[in-house]
């Protein structure tokens, strides 16, 4: 799980802090069980995460913000570039003579939904290092809770497209958690292939 | 600033530190913690006050040498500064202000 506080900590904190932990475990494993040890290593890891985050806020909220902004343009310009691109190439090749339309946009389909959110996470993490995870789930919280306000205000002239509020709810909260985790394990991905060029290099 | 009292977590970390002067790092400034006041702290909790009180001026760290019980990693060391000894004795002296006379507060304790 140490993997885990190097999304939240520089390189030299997370190292610090993963060295305490490690060592703690082994004492604890030592007097008590590796069982007993194990468990309090999860749970002081979890406890860890939290102070991670409000430490990370206090400090460097503007750039948090920041890194969070550039995410959700990077996101809405890859899935723009994506579809015009898209666009162009049904216009300019015979694309449905190889392929049926229904597989071709169901393929663009589940690459904006899946795949553009893991490559927003990929590039924050390149740009943003260990502020990255934090960015992307305080704009995720942020883009929601604008959406909500959103639909609340405009519900009466109809943005609902004839749906109540409580059904459109759970469908923007789905697919914003949907989001911002496929964005989290790109981010995780980055970090993960970073340590490991690190500790090869 | 002259006014400015150690918070809660803050002042218990500084006398946590004080208290094991060269051997102060995250897991000895945590288990002083738990084992004199029975209050269990994480790791990151330690960590984030240290780093805002290294911030304020109050503690200063040093990197240590890695060893084999922490996996090869090193050790963060901390060490109060003559601004955070200075800090402390002002929030004790808010603290003992504040409670003096104050016969409730000893006959709950």
């Amino acid at each position: 799980m140490t993997w885990l506080i190097g999304l939240f900590a520089s390189p030299e904190r997370a190292e610090a802090i993963a060295g305490d932990l490690e060592e703690e475990f082994r004492s604890r494993a030592a007097d008590h069980g590796r069982l007993s040890a194990r468990w309090w290593y999860v749970r002081q890891t979890l406890m860890t995460i939290p102070n991670l985050v409000i430490g990370q806020l206090r400090a460097t909220p503007f750039a948090i913000l920041g890194f969070g902004v550039v995410a959700v343009l990077m996101f809405n310009a890859i899935v723009g570039s994506l579809e015009w691109s898209a666009e162009r190439v049904v216009t300019h090749y015979p694309v449905y003579h190889h392929v049926t339309a229904a597989v071709f946009w169901s393929v663009i389909s589940a690459v904006e939904i899946y795949g553009t959110p893991v490559a927003t996470g990929w590039i924050t993490a390149r740009i943003a290092r260990d502020r990255a995870v934090t960015s992307l789930v305080v704009m995720g919280i942020l883009v929601t809770a604008w959406v909500f306000a959103y639909m609340v205000i405009w519900a009466p002239s109809g943005v609902l497209r004839g749906l109540s509020l409580s059904e459109v709810i759970p469908r923007v909260l789905l697919r914003t958690v949907e989001a911002v985790g496929l964005m989290v394990a790109g981010a995780a991905a980055a970090h993960v292939s970073r340590s490991r060029r690190l500790s090869i290099g | 600033m002259a006014t400015d009292y150690l918070g809660s977590l803050e002042h218990i970390v500084m006398l946590g530190l004080m208290r094991l002067g060269d051997d102060a790092y995250g897991v000895s400034v945590r288990q002083e913690i738990e084992t004199r006041t029975g209050r269990e702290v994480s790791i990151g909790a330690i960590y984030a006050t240290l780093d805002r009180l290294e911030d304020k001026g109050y503690v200063r760290s040093r990197t240590g040498e890695p060893t084999q019980e922490r996996g090869g990693r090193a050790k963060r060391h901390f060490q109060v500064t003559a601004k955070g000894v200075a800090a402390v004795n002002r929030t004790h002296a808010a603290m003992g202000a504040m409670a003096a006379g104050l016969k409730i507060a000893r006959s709950v304790s």
